[in-house]
């Protein structure tokens, strides 16, 4: 059983390269959970699996590793499904990004990030924030920046949106201290 | 089976290990007691009780068969036990005196008869006669006390065997001992279903404990002691029983858990004890050093309140400095803020104000910088024991598994800030606050305060926050001054001495309200006016 749960565990944690990105909190007692002010909601999920059922005759090793590794896929499949079902909602740390194909402007990128906070590292750089798209929408995304990157009119306004983010940042900063 | 099981327990265990059980059986049968233990002013009275009938009744405790020649080793231990009447403030001023001495093994005929001819004498004098308790006895009585308690689901009687049969060198289960006593602690039907249940959680106490007795693991046993004291508690404070139904239970656990306190506070002060005799990871052994030298000084901020400043009390300041300086200390993850906190009152008492401050910032600014969001090698959470903190800390010199990263917090963060607020370091604070912002401070409160006296707690909030932006010291002044002891459990507000050992055994449980409490009492220099 202790095999089949480290398997399980290794085909969940390892197989999703979005949830590999993003911290799990375990509640660790009581029945509830508050964080930053939001009750926490809690779903179940759960996968199930089966196999056949031979007479005096059992599983090879691979077949024994590969099925609960491939549960523990589906898992990770369900919560990343989960994720992106709550990513729906705006916030200030993540806002949808949605378009026709072949109809992403430049206006969309700025006017999502817009709303987002952005944050600054000590190089004076903004972290833009990360986006999970599809292959196609990646490229699409990646050669729109490229564009505008070449465009004066597109690189002023992006320079606008930097300092916007960057007074925020410094607003939001010059916060982190103790008044009386 | 279960028979043979206490008696095989019985013939193993020392005197100290059968004591508080022997208690048990006392005020089962409606003795009150009076005094238990061994100590220097006990005169061969182990334990005094006064019976349901009003007399005073003492009883010497040893263990293994009786003959002659043990009698006359015994002799002048004895004779103060027949002939010196006990005294204690707790016993009426006329009473019928009636000694015992009592025995795990058996009593040999010459040993019974020379008994009858010093009766004989002691009568002609107009002195009480000595009874005799054997092991027999005390097997009945046993078994009897917790013959409706035997665990019988599969998990219960594997965790049960698993509890028993330890080596008793440091390999202490703490979790399964609690889920073991609080599956005896639960459902109580009445009061007396209560008083039952009680005095048996004692008695697999006892069990469960033998062995540690045996290899003087004090830090075992006092970790056992102290769990099942606060979860006797528990039962009766949750149900909201009538105290006098299990407060003499929770005292008789209290106090085996002091003495095994008091013992590793002594064994801490003689030569040669922290000597390492075998092969151990250096980590390893500063744990150690930091979980006993705590110890000690636990004992000593107890006795402190009640004969200040003895010189034991100032040996363990010097020794904790001294292993502070030298880094002969270690805090494995947050878990160890128990350990801190009593260094750090412990230093203060002991007149090391810098020192304590120091100390204090000192953890404020590793748990910042190690906690920080995103961080990834933060301290472990309080949840890890010792052991596992240092195991995962062997692990991760070890390729693994791939695991997902954890939401990092901190547990330990807001308490420490507190204590540092109550001691007016403001300055000190502002320089490193904005750090500090970026840690999102952990909390777990149980649904009702006595609810904090179960190891693992069911019903209960937790939560996660952070410090205002911008933050008012005016408002971290009242947090840290608000009196908010209700949410402290009755038994531990009652009697602080149990709140700081409570403290120093349940690690995971940092609640700000009793962190406070135990300011109040432990503290110095704290400064109430904002000046």
């Amino acid at each position: 059983m202790d095999l089949w749960s480290k398997a399980f565990f290794f085909g969940m944690n390892g197989c999703d390269p979005i949830l590999s990105q993003i911290p799990v909190r375990v509640q660790k007692e009581g029945d509830s959970a508050h964080i930053g002010g939001s009750k926490m909601e809690y779903k179940k999920l759960s996968v199930s699996t089966s196999f056949d059922i031979k007479e005096g005759e059992g599983m090879t090793v691979d077949d024994f590793i590969d099925l609960p590794v491939s549960l523990g896929d589906q898992m990770a499949g369900q919560q990343a499904k989960s994720i992106f079902e709550m990513l729906q909602k705006p916030s200030p740390h993540g806002v949808p990004l949605a378009w026709k194909t072949g109809e992403l402007k430049f206006e969309h990128i700025l006017e999502n990030w817009e709303k987002m906070e952005i944050d600054f590292g000590n190089d004076g750089q903004p972290r833009w924030p990360t986006h999970f798209l599809q292959p196609a929408a990646m490229a699409e995304f990646k050669e729109k920046l490229q564009e505008a990157h070449n465009t004066p009119e597109c690189r002023e306004k992006w320079a606008q949106l930097v300092e916007r983010k960057r007074k925020e940042f410094d607003e939001r900063e010059a916060r982190r201290r103790l008044v009386d | 089976m279960r028979e043979r099981l206490v008696e095989d327990w019985l013939t193993r265990i020392n005197e100290r290990g059968y004591e508080s059980s022997f208690c048990q059986t006392l005020i089962s049968q409606g003795y009150r007691i009076c005094r238990c233990g061994h100590s220097p002013i006990e005169h061969g009275k182990d334990v005094l009780a006064i019976s349901p009938e009003g007399a005073v009744c003492a009883y010497q405790l040893k263990t293994g068969d009786f003959g002659q020649s043990d009698f006359a080793r015994c002799r002048d231990q004895i004779i103060t036990l027949v002939e010196t009447l006990p005294t204690h403030p707790s016993l009426p001023a006329q009473y019928e005196y009636k000694p015992y001495f009592v025995t795990t093994g058996e009593f040999k005929d010459p040993a019974v008869s020379l008994v009858n001819e010093y009766n004989t004498s002691w009568q002609k004098r107009n002195l009480p006669t000595l009874h005799l308790i054997s092991g027999r006895h005390l097997l009945a009585d046993f078994i009897r006390l917790s013959l409706d308690f035997w665990p019988v689901e599969a998990p219960d009687v594997r965790r049960f065997r698993e509890l028993y049969l330890v080596d008793g060198r440091g390999d202490f289960d703490i979790e399964q001992f609690a889920r073991f006593i609080t599956e005896i602690l639960r459902d109580i039907k009445s009061g007396l279903d209560l008083k039952r249940r009680v005095a048996a959680a004692n008695l697999f106490s006892s069990y469960l404990l033998g062995d540690f007795y045996k290899q003087n693991d004090h830090w075992s046993v006092l970790q056992g002691w102290t769990v099942c004291a606060a979860q006797i508690a528990w039962a009766g404070l949750s149900g909201n029983h009538p105290v006098a139904n299990w407060v003499d239970s929770c005292k008789i656990a209290q106090n085996a858990a002091f003495a095994a306190l008091e013992s590793l506070a002594k064994e801490v002060l003689t030569e040669k004890a922290f000597a390492v005799k075998d092969r151990e990871l250096d980590e390893f052994v500063r744990t150690r050093n930091t979980v006993a030298i705590s110890a000690a000084a636990c004992w000593q901020l107890i006795s402190n309140r009640h004969n200040p400043q003895t010189t034991d009390f100032q040996s363990t300041v010097h020794l904790l400095e001294d292993y502070l300086k030298r880094g002969r200390l270690y805090f494995w993850g947050e878990g160890a803020l128990s350990q801190f906190l009593i260094f750090f009152w412990m230093l203060e008492q002991g007149g090391k104000r810098a020192t304590a401050c120091s100390l204090l910032l000192d953890w404020i600014k590793a748990v910042t910088q190690k906690n920080a969001r995103l961080s990834e090698n933060p301290i472990d959470d309080p949840y890890n024991s010792p052991d596992e903190c240092l195991a995962k800390m062997i692990g991760k010199l070890l390729p693994g598994d791939p695991s997902r990263p954890q939401a990092v917090e901190s547990y330990s963060l807001f308490p420490s800030i507190l204590l540092a607020v109550r001691r007016n370091l403001r300055e000190q604070l502002n320089i490193i606050w904005k750090p500090i912002t970026n840690v999102s401070l952990a909390m777990f409160r149980p649904e009702a305060p006595e609810d904090a006296l179960l190891w693992h707690c069911k019903k209960g909030k937790e939560y996660a926050e952070g410090f205002a932006r911008p933050q008012s010291w005016i408002e971290l002044r009242k947090m840290a001054f608000k009196d908010d002891r209700e949410r402290v459990p009755k038994v531990l507000q009652d009697d602080v001495d149990f709140a700081l050992l409570y403290s120093l055994v349940f690690q995971h449980r940092i609640l700000r309200s009793l962190i406070k409490f135990l300011d109040d009492e432990f503290g110095k220099n704290i400064q109430r006016n904002d000046t």
